[in-house]
């Protein structure tokens, strides 16, 4: 293959090279076999509803993918959704009034923010490790979130927060634009920001990140106010949706939000990954959901299939990396058969 | 004493103060804790805990994280209850037993052959597992109240020699036996222990078999305990494990271990628990109240490391 020869064909090579994107493959190819299968699948009408479903889990898995390529994990974004979206149902009808729909946004974006930073300053001032510091706070935020509702699931029908989740631009829902616009974001702020760069400097060593004169606890929490951010999105959008907030909700929703990054071909190891892949990750599992109704599987087995496909998923590395092996032994062998 | 001692002392007796004077302060302050059923209580709510915990001290020791713990706890209990009528009730305990073992297995095949890293290959069993149980359930639970001696593990003298032989199986291997260093020197370094001619593949399909038959182990406890088989038990029953291994002291980079601890913490969690239900505390505030605890025992441990770096 020729190497492009600008910077610009470079940078547009590296974004669409498959190996990179292979993501984007899995959920074409699941797209065109269910759609085979079933062409009702394939209406425009079922293609916006699923980006719209991919949206909440997705938004919140922005968030986490810096967070993981800063080599962190935030465990509390269950509990925190939760308290979140709690907290917005409870206080919507007397912000709202005052500060308008996008004030009550940006707040409620705010206070994710707050309870980021308060993540974040537990694992930059205390060095507590993140795992086990937002382990805590989990049981924090939750035990807020049960005592500010008291333990009630909270409702709130009011015509311009239920529009916020549920509304449709030219068809298109709202939230899936939000989503593609986080997205975007998410993406710009990663390669093209300084804050992006010392996310993924840390992320690739800490040491090395520090020596070269990054603060490391400055973009620890900076990275945590972010997750906070997201999270807070997500919620307050899910609460919009389901027509107000459970305490209760968002358990394990910490675990399917760090699964959809790692599907999404971010490592563990922290440093790589792509906010993009993390976004078609989350159209993925959504699409593989809807294709279960149309395909009409025991909703039991759904779960089997989707650990299945996530166990598979994970080890595409290793088996990649397997058949390269063997192909390079099997070159070599023609080689010395042919001399 | 000086600052060195102290933390010395506090690193070996630490919790077990905190315990103690958490059992004093509610005895003094709470009439109705002075009583038997408080012990019996104690062990009834925490025994599914402080035997997963066990194992799951060993898997963090060796480095690996078991998340689908709390999915295997509905799986075995779904099969407990599902094979109840055909093989009777010890039968189909230890076929559960046998189940959970397996899926340890499945586990440590997927992290060892496929080379996942443990947290997210466990991520995607836990859906698996949990998947099974209700397909084999089909989603309803089974009903057991009727089968004969069901509340039999029920009993504190079994909870009792369950928790006790979990340990102390637990200390053995850890502590007695050259099984236990191999462990730990593969959670200190892999590739170390690798050099040195440790079957690390080997250790981590043990550690997760492990982790597994104690997490099987809290599942016939609790479908005992509950009488039924539910599929829906054991949400987020693995990071309570992982909050006790922890708080216990067990080092979340792996190599160093304290299953004393474990027990410690479990029990200091089910006495703050029972106390603040003496107390009319409600539930939501005992839930904040175990995330201030870790919390405030990370912090100390923060603010002292910070401390001994400023020296």
């Amino acid at each position: 293959m020729n190497e492009p020869r600008t910077a610009f064909g470079r940078r547009v090579s590296a974004a669409l090279d498959w190996r990179e994107r292979s993501v984007f493959a899995a959920l074409a190819l699941l797209f065109l076999a269910v759609s085979a299968a079933n062409p009702r699948f394939a209406a425009l009408s079922n293609v916006l509803s699923i980006l719209g479903d991919s949206a909440y889990i997705g938004i919140a898995a922005i968030g986490m993918t810096l967070c993981i390529i800063f080599g962190a994990f935030d465990l509390s974004i269950g509990a925190l959704l939760a308290l979140l979206s709690v907290a917005s149902v409870t206080w919507a009808p007397h912000l709202q009034p005052v500060v308008g729909t996008a004030g009550f946004v940006i707040i409620v974006a705010l206070a994710g923010a707050g309870c980021g930073l308060l993540n974040g300053a537990l694992v930059a001032g205390l060095r507590i490790p993140a795992f086990i510091a937002t382990l805590g706070m989990m049981y924090v935020y939750r035990g807020a979130a049960f005592m500010l509702s008291g333990g009630q699931d909270q409702r709130l029908d009011s015509a311009w927060f239920l529009s916020l989740a549920n509304g449709d631009l030219a068809g298109v829902p709202v939230v899936f634009l939000v989503f593609v616009g986080l997205t975007v974001l998410g993406t710009l702020l990663l390669n093209r920001h300084p804050l992006g760069r010392r996310i993924q400097a840390v992320g690739n060593s800490p040491k090395a990140a520090r020596a070269a004169g990054i603060s490391v606890s400055r973009t620890t929490l900076a990275v945590f106010a972010l997750v906070g951010v997201f999270t807070a999105i997500a919620g307050v959008l899910q609460a919009s949706l389901l027509r107000g907030a459970q305490p209760g909700r968002g358990v394990e929703f910490e675990l399917y939000v760090i699964a959809t990054v790692v599907l999404g071909g971010t490592s563990l190891d922290g440093g790589k990954g792509s906010v993009i892949n993390t976004a078609a990750a989350a159209v993925l599992l959504a699409t593989l959901q809807c294709s279960f109704s149309f395909l009409a599987v025991n909703p039991y087995v759904q779960k089997i299939i989707v650990g299945g496909v996530l166990v598979a998923a994970f080890s595409m590395n290793y088996l990649r990396g397997q058949v390269e092996d063997w192909r390079k032994r099997r070159q070599q062998q023609r080689k010395e058969a042919s001399v | 004493m000086n600052e060195a001692r102290f933390w010395r002392w506090w690193d070996r007796y630490g919790l077990l103060a905190i315990l103690g004077v958490t059992v004093v302060a509610l005895a003094a302050g709470q009439p109705r804790f002075r009583s038997w059923y408080t012990a019996l209580n104690l062990l009834s709510t925490s025994a599914p805990v402080a035997i997963a915990g066990a194992g799951m001290t060993l898997a963090i020791t060796c480095g690996v994280f078991d998340l689908s713990i709390g999915a295997l706890l509905a799986l075995v209990s779904v099969t407990i209850g599902v094979l109840v009528p055909h093989l009777g009730l010890t039968g189909a305990m230890v076929a559960g037993l046998a189940m959970g073992g397996a899926a340890g297995l499945v586990n440590g095949l997927i992290v060892t052959r496929l080379k996942i890293q443990a947290f997210i290959a466990t991520l995607g069993t836990m859906l698996l597992w949990r998947g099974l149980a209700l397909w084999i359930s089909g989603g309803k639970d089974a009903n057991l109240v009727h089968v004969p001696a069901v509340k039999v593990l029920a009993h504190w003298g079994w909870l009792a020699l369950l928790v006790a032989g979990t340990y102390g199986l637990s200390a053995l291997i850890y502590y007695r036996l050259p099984l236990g260093l191999r462990l730990r020197a593969v959670g200190s370094s892999a590739t170390s222990a690798w050099a040195s001619g440790v079957n690390v593949n080997a250790m981590t399909l043990f550690v997760f078999a492990y982790v597994a038959l104690t997490a099987s182990v809290a599942a016939a406890i609790t479908t005992s305990q509950l009488a039924i088989g539910g599929c829906n038990l054991g949400v987020s029953f693995e990071l309570e494990a992982i909050t006790v291994v922890l708080l216990g002291g067990t080092a979340l980079r792996g190599g160093l271990g304290n299953l004393g601890g474990t027990l410690l913490a479990t029990a200091l969690l089910g006495v703050m628990r029972i106390g603040l239900d003496l107390a009319n505390v409600k539930d939501e505030y005992q839930r904040l109240a175990i995330g201030l605890l870790l919390l405030t025992a990370l912090a100390l441990d923060g603010v002292r490391r910070a401390r001994k770096e400023a020296a």
